[in-house]
């Protein structure tokens, strides 16, 4: 499945994708920690999932998300931040996910077993048209 | 679709009951002061969605939901409660949606719009051209796992009958046992009343028959119940029962679950419970033990697979609750061993086997097979 990820934080940026650079079927097709230049790159790449941090300085991450998702909608945004409060707001948007941070490789595990899932399960209906059109 | 409620407050019970049938898409059919009390109905009724309050004495709702999560993955949360604290949490739990009190309606119906799958993808799906019936998501129209019902496919619910009589019934599930074949008329009065005088036996089975036809009439028109040469049958048109889509299903699946995953955890969640266990119909005890057995074969072929794509969390949580149901058998405790050591996690698989070992050591006087003590001790090497 295809990753992007988007942390203003550098450190906590390659950290992630450390983590994510761990699952073989993952690709991480693109990440950044400019809001903005991650917004346009993400738009055009059509990601399967984005990796968000709630806190981006001058955006916050659900609002940034939100612009993504009006025209990527079926977008799996899942959350990877410091910061517990807005998982209320998550659930509102439809989040995919919500993980603290320090994230842990157990906890994310999960994410990405559920993400297998959804993604997978796409796939197939698609294969099964095709095969029914054939 | 068939949805819970629990929440300690009656009042907050009462509201939330009052904007799901509002809303029409769900409906409340058991009303919980306690997370005690909803887990006791899960184990007797088919449940689509919890509704769930939080902050509860005795065991609170984060709580029940990973309870509710391990024992059937398949059931969709909604937590509603009156702190944000949790919303985190929540995620954890892989809840569908998390509402804060006091819940309006609009709110409401977006949470339900996650559970009750939206009338556009169903078209979506069926100018895919995928066929109709061969849709899992799409629910039988007659339902025989657990007990006898009718699922009402527009509405999305289960149609409550009120049947007259326990005999008009059994008479209907039998017909429907039967698939659409005759069933001569001696054979029915035979086994509905045996004890009876012929003819009047015969009055018995007549009024049974009239009711079945009206019932039909009003909630499942496509069917008919036939009369010819004393023999009866009952034609579907069209409308399959869940365990024959079982059986059509399981025999696709079985031995190439590899890459139908989804559709074999689809398959599974269709069996909530035994073949028509509720009724305790003794002719129908062959087929329920022969359908346990498919479901209990296609289950592990699924943990196998699950095991083999990765999923090994899936694989153990649906070995566990296989183990739940049959705490001695060799073949789960190996695949639970070998499950845990794929995930990395011996310690584990060692305690599986000497928890296993000591089961059978306690309860039957057994030992556990040489082959499965072989998959044990080749982990300690």
């Amino acid at each position: 499945m295809r990753i992007y990820l988007l942390d203003g934080d550098r450190e906590s940026l390659a950290r992630t994708a450390r983590m994510l650079g761990g699952y073989p079927d993952v690709e991480l097709i693109g990440s950044s920690y400019e809001p903005e230049a991650a917004l346009s790159e993400a738009r055009g790449l059509e990601p399967d999932a984005l990796f968000i941090e709630t806190r981006l300085g001058c955006i916050s991450g659900l609002a940034a998300s939100e612009r993504l998702l009006r025209e990527l909608p079926d977008l799996r945004v899942v959350y990877v931040t410091a910061s517990r409060e807005y998982a209320v707001e998550a659930f509102e948007q439809r989040a995919f996910d919500y993980l603290l941070k320090p994230l842990t490789l157990e906890r994310l595990e999960r994410t990405i077993l559920r993400l297998r899932r959804s993604c997978g399960s796409i796939v197939h209906t698609r294969q099964e048209r095709l095969d029914k059109v054939e | 679709m068939r949805a819970m409620l629990i929440d300690d407050e009656k009042p907050a019970l009462a509201h939330l009951e009052r904007l799901i049938r509002a809303d029409g898409r769900l409906e409340p059919v058991a009303l919980c002061t306690s997370a005690r009390e909803g887990i006791e109905w899960l184990d007797k009724e088919r449940i689509d969605a919890v509704f769930l309050d939080i902050g509860m004495p005795e065991m609170n709702g984060l709580e029940a939901a990973e309870h509710i999560q391990q024992r059937y993955p398949g059931i969709a949360i909604v937590f509603v409660t009156a702190y944000s604290d949790y919303a985190v949490e929540a995620f954890d739990l892989q809840a569908i949606d998390y509402l804060l009190k006091p819940i309006g309606p609009a709110r409401l119906q977006k949470a339900i719009a996650r559970i009750v799958p939206d009338s556009s993808e169903a078209e979506a799906a069926a100018a895919g051209g995928i066929d109709a019936a061969s849709q899992t998501s799409e629910m039988p129209g007659v339902l025989m796992f657990r007990r006898l019902e009718l699922y009402d496919s527009a509405a999305r619910k289960v149609r409550p009958v009120k049947w007259r009589t326990a005999k008009s019934q059994e008479l209907f599930a039998y017909l429907l046992h039967q698939g659409e074949q005759w069933v001569p008329r001696g054979e029915l009065t035979d086994l509905l009343w045996p004890s009876m005088p012929g003819d009047k036996a015969a009055t018995h089975l007549h009024t049974s028959v009239y009711q079945i036809r009206k019932l039909l009439k009003e909630s499942k028109p496509e069917m008919a119940l036939e009369y010819r040469q004393e023999s009866y049958r009952l034609l579907r048109g069209g409308v399959e029962t869940d365990v024959e889509r079982f059986e059509r299903e399981y025999e696709e699946l079985i031995g190439s679950v590899k890459g139908k995953i989804d559709p074999a955890e689809a398959l599974l969640a269709l069996c909530q419970g035994g073949y028509l266990e509720h009724h305790d119909y003794l002719w129908a005890e062959s087929r329920a033990e022969k359908l346990n057995r498919q479901r209990f074969r296609l289950a592990l072929e699924l943990a196998q697979e699950e095991k083999a794509a990765g999923r090994t969390d899936e694989a153990i949580r649906l070995l566990t609750s296989l183990q739940e149901e049959e705490p001695y058998a060799e073949e789960i405790c190996r695949q639970l061993m070998s499950a845990h050591q794929f995930a990395g996690n011996k310690r584990l698989a060692r305690e599986c086997y000497r928890a296993f070992e000591l089961r059978l050591e306690e309860e039957l006087g057994a030992e556990p097979e040489p082959l499965t003590r072989q998959v044990y001790e080749r982990l300690e090497e």
